[in-house]
């Protein structure tokens, strides 16, 4: 078992908080072109996503990776969500995560 | 253009914001304050959670979370370095709070047909009994799901 290498769950706010560190968050594709990926957060912050590859507009997609600025995230590992996601209670599940219950995720 | 349904912290803290691929009825988690610290069923867990856990201490070899006497725990993640063998089926899980060794024996028809559909990379559930090895934490378990809708 082994806990020293986690993946913080964020939504744009709290990005900027784990600058260097593995993040995990779920974004929606603005705009693909394979060089970088506009998306936008579940708190509707516009983010740039490195490293994936070209994904359909408006896809929801997971994306674990390094913060390596307060917008953007270089991607290690990624999952398409598909086209419907619950962006309100992934959202307040990021605040709480990162707040009231960090005890149970960090 | 988003849902502004009501957050539900309750439902999103035991795993409900990923539908597994078969409906099953799981029992009720969630333990009432009427009744004792026991626990009843199956509990969510984080691998964080896990790693804090103690035992119980009693004949149950049961763990203790959160002052929870807990057995059987279901855990939602990314399945990495699955390794099949003639008898088991052994894997992480990566639920973002850590990793956790799992094991799934083989030994009906069913076993191997659900097994064989979960793949590195894929967001599973599992649902087992937490064990001790080494002083290191793993879940045996009992049944393994498939996520295919991640909303």
């Amino acid at each position: 078992m082994d806990t020293s290498s986690p993946s913080i769950l964020v939504n744009g706010e709290s990005l900027p908080l784990y600058f260097g560190k593995r993040v995990r968050a779920v974004v929606q594709v603005i705009q693909s072109d394979g060089a970088g990926t506009t998306a936008k957060s579940t708190d509707e912050h516009q983010l740039i996503i490195k490293g994936l590859p070209v994904i359909p507009p408006l896809n929801f997609v997971e994306v674990i990776g390094i913060a390596d600025s307060n917008q953007s995230v270089n991607a290690e590992i990624w999952t398409d969500f598909g086209s419907t996601f619950d962006t309100a209670s992934y959202n307040q599940l990021c605040k709480l995560a990162n707040g009231e219950f960090k005890a149970l995720f960090l | 253009m988003f849902s502004s349904s009501q957050f539900d912290a309750t439902s999103a803290f035991s795993g409900g914001g990923f539908m597994p691929s078969q409906s099953t009825q799981l029992t009720d988690s969630t333990p009432s304050p009427a009744k004792s610290r026991n626990s009843l069923g199956v509990v969510p867990v984080t691998v964080k959670q896990i790693s804090q856990a103690s035992q119980s201490g009693d004949e149950k070899s049961s763990f203790v979370i959160n002052g929870v006497d807990v057995t059987n725990v279901t855990v939602v993640g990314m399945v990495f370095d699955k390794a099949e063998k003639s008898t088991d089926v052994s894997f992480l899980i990566d639920d973002g709070t850590g990793r956790i060794g799992c094991r799934r024996w083989v030994t009906e028809n069913f076993d191997k047909l659900e097994m064989e559909a979960v793949q590195d990379g894929m967001y599973v559930r599992v649902i087992g009994t937490l064990e001790s090895f080494s002083r290191c934490q793993a879940v045996g378990c009992f049944l393994c799901q498939t996520c295919d809708k991640l909303r």
